[in-house]
């Protein structure tokens, strides 16, 4: 019965996204808002250089991979942490532990479901504009299939991610700044500013050790046939790999985390 | 028999404390002091089943933190719980499908942002209660507290009061077998404790639901429970009828108008708890002095109005105790 637990809190994480028209409101322009500024920059660094290609994108490609890029943002720019950080630091989190079920369940699937609206309200203009403006589609069947299931494996590693990283605030009872750090590095490292193909060949050596660059860039560069066949399938693999390594940190975590609140007196 | 059975239960935790001031707050960066506070020193209780308990004490008493570890969200440092069986904090997870919770007005399990029925709906959902059920209590519930249009608006604009009522609806619509209330009418108008008193009663006659409820409002107390415990500094100093403690403290207050002012009164086994103009309020001590001489001694040296003869405020005894 733990499906009905979960759907529960998914609904839940839904309704409380959709109290707030105006909020609503703003995830919808919000996007295409950032998709006009970067447009613009880039319009101006392509006039700018003279070149019809920087490493490997043309403009239209580049604007795809963006985006893409953003839509995948839903799940990235998540505040789950800071919530669990705050529900720590007033003592709220009993409440959440008088209720039958794990934790993990109650705050991974309540962020989930907002995260589903967020995609779906910020994320449907980006792609009417995409494929109107920017030729956006997938290089291939293949592409658009794969790229799905990396695309879920991303959402996965992303909440495993966030939420690891949230088990510190049972020790900062300030959590802001680690959040702020969280972001950021994703961000970065997960080519969400330039693509990762933009860096120098030992960055992206570097880069490839690091998990952040299949939260955002493995979806993206699958979808636009940069990475394709057995390529594609091991970079899926590693995102799996990722989540695993992530999850078993959290188990380990966890109960070390529960002893430190309980310490605390709750 | 017992439904819940803690023995030698005893929790301590860490803190962190500080003087006032920016350099302070400075050092506190790089030299943080401890101090380690015993919030339960080896708590032993039982509750029965069908009761309404009365858990009672003043702030940092440990109230709190004992009701926290009987719903199995802290962790205690030793000592046993058994509660409907499990042991809250191992079991917790099938342990809490069988308790209701409210903690108190500022830890409100409803979403801040949605209205009271989509929580219960959720909450529906996560106990797994059955729609028949679930429709039939909820609007029972709603009756007796009166709360049944209050449940569409967003809990941000209800009242305190109206919060609370929620509240407890939410704390019981899986139906629970044991219900932990702590401090349920703190900062609720008398209206609303009124109600809320009610309601519980009527929940644990009708249901025959067990309560642990833990206030400051003695009326609450005397309304709802025929045994109460009261701790102090960790420790259970009092755990038996509310009755028996009345009787055990014999103190009887007498409260005389006078038509003119006398001498100061003075006598065995008497405090004067204020004297003035037209007013004389004694506490006797029956036990070492009758109501009796002390009527005589009035009579003969004052010129009475009026008397009124009361046993003392629960509060008072409860205020005897904590002392002690």
């Amino acid at each position: 019965m733990i499906r009905r637990k979960t759907f529960a809190y998914v609904k839940l994480g839904m309704q409380k996204l959709l109290a707030y028209k105006f909020e609503v409101a703003t995830f919808f322009f919000i996007s295409i808002l950032s998709l006009i500024i970067y447009y613009y920059l880039w319009h101006s660094i392509y006039s700018f250089t003279g070149q019809s290609t920087i490493n490997g994108f043309d403009f239209t490609q580049l604007m795809a991979y963006y985006i893409l890029i953003f839509f995948e943002g839903g799940f990235i720019w998540t505040n789950l942490d800071q919530r669990i950080s705050d529900l720590i630091r007033d003592g709220t989190l009993i409440i959440d532990l008088a209720r039958p079920t794990t934790l993990m369940n109650a705050y991974v699937s309540d962020e989930f479901g907002a995260d589903l609206l967020v995609i779906l309200i910020q994320g449907t203009p980006l792609l009417v504009a995409g494929v109107i403006f920017f030729h956006l589609s997938p290089a291939s069947l293949l592409s658009l299939v794969l790229s799905a299931i990396s695309f879920a494996v991303a959402v996965a590693l992303s909440i495993t991610f966030v939420f690891l990283t949230s088990i510190s605030s049972f020790w900062l009872t300030r959590y802001h700044a680690v959040r702020y750090a969280r972001n950021t590095i994703t961000w970065f490292f997960g080519g969400g500013i330039v693509p990762i193909a933009f860096f120098p060949s030992v960055w992206q050596k570097v880069f490839a050790l690091l998990p952040f660059q299949h939260f955002i860039y493995t979806p993206v560069s699958i979808f636009l046939g940069y990475v394709q066949g057995w390529n594609a399938l091991s970079m899926i693999g590693m995102q799996i790999f990722w989540v695993i390594i992530f999850y078993l940190l959290i188990k380990l975590a966890w109960p070390k985390a529960m002893a430190k609140f309980s310490a605390a007196g709750g | 028999m017992a439904i819940v059975e803690v023995k030698n239960l005893k929790k301590s935790f860490k803190t962190y404390h500080r003087e006032a001031g920016l350099l302070e707050a400075f050092k506190s960066l790089v030299a943080r002091k401890h101090k380690i506070v015993h919030a339960l020193k080896g708590v032993d209780l039982k509750v029965e089943k069908g009761e309404i308990l009365g858990l009672i004490g003043p702030n940092g008493a440990g109230k709190s933190t004992l009701i926290k570890v009987l719903c199995g969200v802290l962790y205690p440092d030793s000592g046993s719980v058994t509660s409907l069986g499990f042991n809250p904090w191992e079991d917790r997870i099938k342990y809490v499908q069988n308790i209701g919770v409210v903690f108190g007005p500022h830890k409100s399990q409803l979403t801040w942002d949605l209205p009271a029925v989509d929580t219960y709906y959720f909450l529906k959902e996560l106990y797994e209660v059955p729609s028949k059920e679930f429709g039939k209590r909820l609007s029972y519930f709603a009756k007796l507290l009166g709360v049944k249009d209050l449940s569409k608006r967003p809990i941000r604009n209800l009242s305190l009061g109206e919060r609370m009522k929620c509240d407890l609806i939410a704390a019981l619509l899986h139906n629970p077998k044991l219900v932990f209330l702590d401090e349920p009418t703190v900062g609720v108008d008398l209206i609303s404790k009124e109600k809320i008193r009610d309601f519980i009663f009527k929940i644990n006659k009708e249901l025959k639901t067990t309560f642990i409820l833990t206030t400051h409002d003695m009326s609450d107390i005397e309304k709802l429970c025929k045994r109460i415990v009261v701790i102090n500094e960790g420790n259970i100093v009092y755990d038996g009828l509310l009755s028996k403690l009345k009787e055990k403290y014999k103190e009887k207050h007498l409260a005389v108008k006078l038509a003119e002012k006398g001498r100061p009164f003075k006598l065995e086994g008497c405090k004067v708890l204020r004297q003035d103009e037209s007013f004389l309020n004694i506490e006797v001590n029956t036990a070492r002095q009758s109501i009796n001489t002390v009527m005589q001694n009035l009579i003969s040296h004052y010129d009475i109005l009026d008397v009124t003869i009361s046993d003392p405020e629960i509060e008072e005894i409860i205020k005897k105790i904590y002392r002690k």
